[in-house]
């Protein structure tokens, strides 16, 4: 599943890794939700991908969360899981919504 | 950012078609371990039945020393750096290091074309710089 949304929020103040950061807390990453690889060979329930525009400008967020389960492969060392709870489209909306 | 496109015939007395984008705004950043599209980076070109070279200039960071950003250039829809990528080990955490990179297609055919940016990262949040300060590139031309 992937979205893409925009949320209008000011940035300026921090860097695009700690705005993408924000956004992975907002969307309740963590060990159940990994939306983001701490080691190359994590396993991950998403990503979050984000287009840091400056004001008035939103961001555009674009989060896919994984539906199916793929082991590595030669390209790419990570395993990618369906999470357990699989959040809504509109759950992760909602969650974005609270960066504004 | 702007987008210039030119050229809509095939014959050689013709300049070759070619695009350009410059983004002076909004960092990407992904955390994704396999490839997406760089928005804004994609460029549409009517060209003969000739190569397109094409080139991206940036600077890319990501929070994990030692971690990879992987960059490739998508021309409808085939990969042409394999299905890689061209692989940037970042060896400071955070600090922008040039990652910029060229190329040329095979022949093709007469017609339009779209030329695009993705990437992933190996692990941590890859970011690739696009300010004023530090601008991000893409361009293509065509080649007769």
């Amino acid at each position: 599943m992937k979205i893409t949304h925009e949320v209008l929020i000011d940035c300026t103040n921090m860097t695009g890794e700690e705005c993408s950061d924000l956004c992975l807390t907002a969307l309740g990453h963590g060990e159940n939700f990994n939306l983001k690889a701490l080691s190359p060979t994590d396993t991950l329930h998403g990503s979050v991908s984000i287009i840091h525009n400056d004001a008035p400008l939103p961001h555009i967020f674009t989060v896919e969360v994984y539906e199916e389960d793929e082991a590595p492969t030669d390209l790419r060392q990570s395993t990618l899981a369906r999470p357990a709870v699989m959040p809504t489209e509109q759950d992760l909306i909602n969650k974005l919504e609270t960066l504004a | 950012m702007s987008s210039i496109i030119r050229g809509d015939d095939n014959f050689d007395s013709t300049p070759p078609s070619f695009g350009r984008v410059v983004r002076t705004a909004g960092d990407v950043t992904t955390t994704s371990t396999s490839l997406v599209d760089v928005t804004g980076a994609s460029i549409t070109i009517t060209t003969g039945a000739n190569p397109v070279a094409y080139g991206v200039a940036q600077s890319s960071t990501n929070t994990t020393v030692g971690s990879d950003n992987f960059f490739n250039v998508d021309i409808d829809g085939v990969l042409q750096h394999g299905t890689g990528g061209v692989r940037y080990s970042l060896s400071s955490a955070s600090y922008g290091m040039m990652a910029s990179f060229s190329g040329m297609s095979a022949v093709l055919s007469a017609g339009s074309h779209t030329i695009k940016e993705k990437f992933r990262v190996g692990s941590g949040t890859g970011t690739i710089q696009a300010s004023a300060l530090i601008s991000h590139m893409i361009y293509a031309h065509e080649v007769k």
